[in-house]
């Protein structure tokens, strides 16, 4: 029994290694988006959206569940205050409340910007993408401020809905998505999602503000800053549903 | 031979430096005339012919909404089969099959809204424009090929290039949003910047699945042998398919065919303008000629030649005279028809001709009732316009005719 | 100087050649004053045509929106502007409009289109659309969000007059623009492409709706016709420039805002050019048949004259005279023929024979009624007249060369 103890323990430490090591690509991405949008949320936040000659300043409240769904109501500043966006699978939902109307956003205008905001309305329905349409490779690792860093660059399947060429991600080993490059099919550099002060919200460790940039265009950008977020909350079904979009409770 | 011919021929070339000249003036006026106008027909016939390959078609065949609002939903289950058997009386160069609706195309930068058609590659070949294949890359093989193909000026808009992927993004026969990723497998080059705007190619049974369609199309075209049998076949489909709608590529492109009138109209103006023109130089040689031969006419009279007869002559040389110009001025332009039947280049109007919906080359056409309006008129105009020598030179008086006094 | 005599009888001794020529010199004159006017003229309306539905002769708008059409561009405090361009004469209409774009939903169906907030009391001035509302009626300032919309959008939305319209765009200041509007008008303009996509609210509503604080993105002009607008555009220039605003402002004339149509007419003017070309030639080989043989004819009169000690260049000066009085009668009578039948069609008229039904159904000109202009008169005269003079030119030469001798025996 003794002898067989260091060898059991060896090979059960082997074992872990070996499972630690054999986290794909493919997991870690999986993994961050999971921790990214968890099994719900709701939060407060304030959307900035800046060009070189003005920025504006929309506050939202953002209801999450899985990666399929979600709604996003404005609160401030008062002209949109009470709009709202409904995301179901591929299809988006819009409702203002000086018409009382809930408008389904057709094929047409799914490139078009979000509220003006450098996000489109298919940007808000594509979150989970990254997970089964691309292929992920581990192309190297770094260390930074006590962290290790995994540096993954996930290029789109062949039929992939995905205009990019590649995108890579930049994954701490908390799950936490440093950053996210978008570059054409020529290698070019277009878009860049950057995470920001880095801080625990509702127990976990969180990029309290997210950017993203338009690396063409000069000092273009919309920025989001969460003020308060709370996850794996109980939503409803009844809340992601175009009633609840024109009627909020 | 009768003798009045035999004389008129030999009196015109009497004075061959004048029957020359007036001969190369008729036929300089028929081959302008003839030219002009065929260049006029390649212009708008040729844009006929545009519309009918721009997958308009002879025929087309949709379900009853679709005109007017071009979706998936509005699809139909009528094979090509069927419809080629119902036309059996009549002959069918193709028969094709489509999925067309719109939808966006996006790139890494840009997204811009297209026509998307799904297609039977082999099928189309006979029929439009997309049969006559790509400039760049590759056609698609077949209904179920993967890839895409897009106009050379869309992937310039897109900034994008062959080999790459672009997404499209429309709603599907249940209005629900769908999505995919497709390469770019072909660009093809169209006579308009325009169609290379409009139209992308995926193969159809690819666009039935990722549509939700099933068996579903959009829409049927068909090319018949015979451009003139349209309102027969029209005729026909309507019966066998009460419920569809069926439209002639007149109704759906009325624009080409009023070109076409207004070119008829202005072409006899222009060809009774020309004639006319050339008329004022017959006449004034055949006053010179009949002068000349005043104591001729005189002493013929005198020997008991009958005015009318001389009249008849005078008549039978103008006549000659017109005939052998038409012949020749025809014969030059039927000449430069041929060297020109390559085309003649607009691309120093390139955007003008885009607008108006001709290709960047004109190729000249050959309309025989044109040709033959133009030498009706001419034989005509010319021979009421010799007329009045021609009788003036019958009403010589013998007696002082001969003095050579004069009229 | 007995030339001139001698030429002016010597024309009249042969009274049915000197008519002929100078018939087929004024007929072809005649004719292609005919069609040169007509051509000018149909230019001219299709012109009309075109920039009357929507785009006016000229705009004038922040600069570099024509290319990139961004909401921010906007025209400040334009009234000022408005009222100084007004004073200018020729000015035939003038109004304002704000554009915008975005999504437009019945109650089944939504579609990206244009926005268009217009003042309903002067954009008839500038644009056929209040003219052309084939159901309802057009915008006034009576009525709070009216909307009048093309006839193929209508079609596509499923929607009539008296139904709402749901709205959603963005405004200046990029907040949300919602709204109901009410379909009081339905037009069909003629054109597909703006029948399909084009959706006029007034310019007061589009004010509050999209925050303009009263900017706007274009000052369309009308003018009498083009070639007015292109006397109009320094005039502009120098009335913005008098204002010295701090946006930087650009005048847009019909060619810039229709680059298409501008090259259309060059394509057509050539093509024209082609046939007339044609016709000047075949003219000009009759007037050489009649030149040449008037001197094969008079040969032993030249001989005779010759022999008497006239040198040979007063002879083929002689000739000169002779055909320039011709050619100066024929281009009287041309221009007066040419003038005479201009104006006839210009007062009742004209339509390519079996265009007309077919013209009217697409909203374009079917009668052209030509004008006597300077261009269209001096041209054809010119060219005929100068081409008649070059067909003199073989047959002078040929009198330069007789020999007295062979003349006299009619040998030329």
């Amino acid at each position: 029994m003794s002898k067989l103890l260091p060898i059991i323990l060896s090979l059960s430490f082997i074992m872990m290694t070996t499972v630690c090591r054999a986290q794909s690509p493919q997991d870690l991405v999986e993994g961050a988006v999971n921790y990214w949008r968890d099994n719900s949320s709701k939060a407060e936040a304030d959307m900035v959206i800046h060009r070189p000659d003005w920025e504006r300043k929309l506050s939202i409240i953002t209801l999450t569940e899985g990666n399929e769904r979600s709604l996003v109501r404005f609160t401030a500043p008062a002209k949109d205050a009470g709009s709202a966006t409904l995301s179901i699978g591929d299809e988006t939902w819009s409702f203002a409340p000086k018409i009382n109307r809930v408008i389904k956003i057709p094929a047409s205008m799914k490139a078009q910007s979000w509220m003006g905001s450098d996000f489109s309305y298919r940007d808000l329905t594509k979150s989970d993408d990254i997970i089964d349409q691309y292929i992920h490779k581990l192309v190297s690792e770094k260390e930074n401020d006590g962290h290790r860093i995994f540096i993954i660059e996930s290029t789109p399947k062949e039929f992939a809905p995905v205009v990019w060429g590649k995108e890579v991600l930049e994954i701490r080993d908390d799950k936490i998505i440093l950053k996210h490059e978008f570059y054409d099919q020529s290698g070019k550099l277009i878009k860049v999602l950057e995470a920001k002060k880095i801080t625990e919200m509702d127990g976990k460790l969180y990029p309290k503000v997210m950017r993203i940039t338009k690396v063409e265009e000069k000092d273009e950008w919309t920025e989001i800053v969460h003020n308060s977020i709370k996850f794996n909350i109980e939503i409803s079904d009844t809340e992601f549903t175009l009633s609840s979009l024109s009627n909020p409770r | 031979m009768p003798i009045i011919l035999k004389l008129a021929f030999r009196n015109i070339w009497r004075n061959p430096k004048r029957s020359l000249i007036t001969i190369g003036a008729i036929s300089i006026g028929v081959w302008s005339a003839v030219t002009l106008s065929s260049i006029a027909r390649g212009l708008s016939y040729g844009m006929a012919d545009d519309a009918i390959n721009n997958l308009v078609g002879h025929v087309q065949i949709h379900a009853p909404k679709y005109l007017d609002d071009p979706a998936a939903e509005f699809n139909f289950n009528i094979s090509s089969s069927i419809v080629r058997d119902r036309l059996s009386s009549l002959k069918v160069r193709a028969v094709a099959e489509r999925v067309r609706v719109p939808a966006v195309l996006l790139s890494e930068r840009e997204s811009v809204g297209v026509n998307l058609v799904g297609i039977d590659p082999q099928t189309e070949k006979s029929l439009s424009f997309i049969g006559d294949g790509v400039s760049e890359g590759l056609e698609l093989m077949d209904q179920k090929d993967p890839g895409i193909i897009i106009g050379k000026r869309l992937k310039e808009i897109l900034k994008t290039k062959l080999g790459n992927r672009v997404v499209l993004v429309t709603q599907d026969s249940n209005n629900s949003i769908v999505d995919r990723g497709f390469r770019i497998v072909g660009v093809f080059d169209a006579k308009l910047e325009s169609t290379e705007k409009a139209f992308v190619f995926v193969g159809r049974e690819v666009a039935q699945s990722f549509l939700n369609l099933e068996d579903g199309i959009s829409e049927i075209s068909l090319k018949l042998e015979d451009a003139e049998m349209v309102d027969a076949a029209i005729a026909t489909l309507k019966m066998e398919f009460p419920e569809m709608e069926i439209d002639s590529w007149y109704v759906l492109e009325p624009l080409v065919i009023a070109l076409r009138k207004v070119q008829d109209g202005f072409l006899i103006i222009w060809f009774f303008i020309v004639i006319v023109s050339v008329s004022f130089g017959v006449v004034n040689t055949q006053l010179m000629s009949t002068f000349e031969r005043m104591r001729e006419f005189g002493v013929m009279m005198a020997l008991g030649l009958k005015p009318k007869r001389l009249l008849s002559m005078v008549t039978v040389e103008s006549l000659m005279l017109l005939v052998i110009g038409l012949s020749m001025g025809n014969l030059m332009g039927a000449m430069n028809f041929f060297i020109l039947s390559d085309g003649i280049d607009l691309s120093t109007f390139a955007a003008a001709s885009e607008q108006l919906g001709f290709g960047k080359i004109v190729i000249p056409r050959f309309i025989a009732r044109d040709w033959i309006q133009c030498s009706v008129l001419l034989v005509v105009i010319g021979l009421i316009s010799t007329l009045y020598p021609a009788w003036k030179g019958s009403r010589y008086d013998p007696v002082t005719s001969i003095s050579g006094r004069g009229v | 100087m007995i030339l001139p005599q001698l030429g002016w009888r010597n024309i009249w001794r042969n009274p049915k050649r000197t008519i002929l020529t100078v018939g087929a010199i004024g007929f072809s004159i005649m004719v292609l004053e005919f069609f040169f006017s007509l051509q000018l003229k149909t230019y001219d309306a299709a012109i009309s045509a075109s920039v009357g539905i929507l785009h006016g002769h000229i705009q004038i708008q922040g600069e570099g929106y024509n290319d990139n059409p961004e909401i921010r561009n906007v025209i400040t405090s334009a009234n000022n502007l408005k009222a100084q361009i007004r004073e200018l004469s020729s000015i035939e209409g003038l109004s304002m409009r704000g554009v915008g774009f975005g999504l437009v939903s019945s109650e089944t169906r939504s579609y990206g289109v244009q926005i268009l907030g217009v003042e309903p009391e002067s954009e008839g001035e500038v644009s056929n659309i209040p003219g052309l509302i084939k159901d309802g009626v057009y915008l006034d300032n009576n009525q709070y969000l009216g909307a009048v919309i093309g006839s193929v959008l209508a079609k596509n939305l499923k929607i009539g007059t008296g139904q709402p319209l749901t709205l959603m765009s963005q405004g200046l200041d990029g907040s949300l623009v919602a709204t109901v509007l009410t379909v009081i008008g339905i037009f069909e303009s003629g054109s597909t492409e703006i029948d399909r996509s084009t959706v006029e609210i007034s310019y007061r509503d589009f004010d509050e709706l999209f925050e303009m604080n009263g900017g706007a993105h274009a000052i369309v002009v009308r003018s009498k016709d083009a070639d007015t607008a292109q006397e109009l555009l320094t005039p502009i220039s120098q009335i913005i420039l008098s204002q010295q605003r701090e946006e930087k402002l650009a005048v847009l004339d019909w060619q810039k805002l229709l680059p298409g149509l501008k090259q259309s007419i060059d394509l057509d003017m050539s093509a024209g050019w082609l046939f007339y070309t044609s016709l000047i030639v075949i003219v000009s080989f009759s007037i050489l048949n009649t030149f040449l043989m008037s001197v094969l004819e008079r040969g032993h009169e030249f001989g005779v004259i010759l022999s008497l000690g006239l040198k040979p260049k007063f002879m083929a000066g002689l000739l000169f005279l002779e055909a320039l009085f011709l050619i100066l009668i024929g281009i009287l009578i041309g221009n007066l023929f040419g003038a005479l039948i201009v104006e006839y069609f210009g007062s009742v008229g004209f339509s390519a024979p079996g265009a007309e039904e077919v013209l009217k159904k697409w909203n374009l000109p079917s009668r052209i009624f030509p004008e006597v202009s300077l261009k269209s008169f001096f041209w054809p005269s010119f060219t005929v007249g100068v081409s008649a003079i070059f067909s003199t030119l073989y047959p002078m030469f040929k009198v330069l060369r007789l020999d007295p001798l062979k003349a006299l025996k009619g040998e030329v």
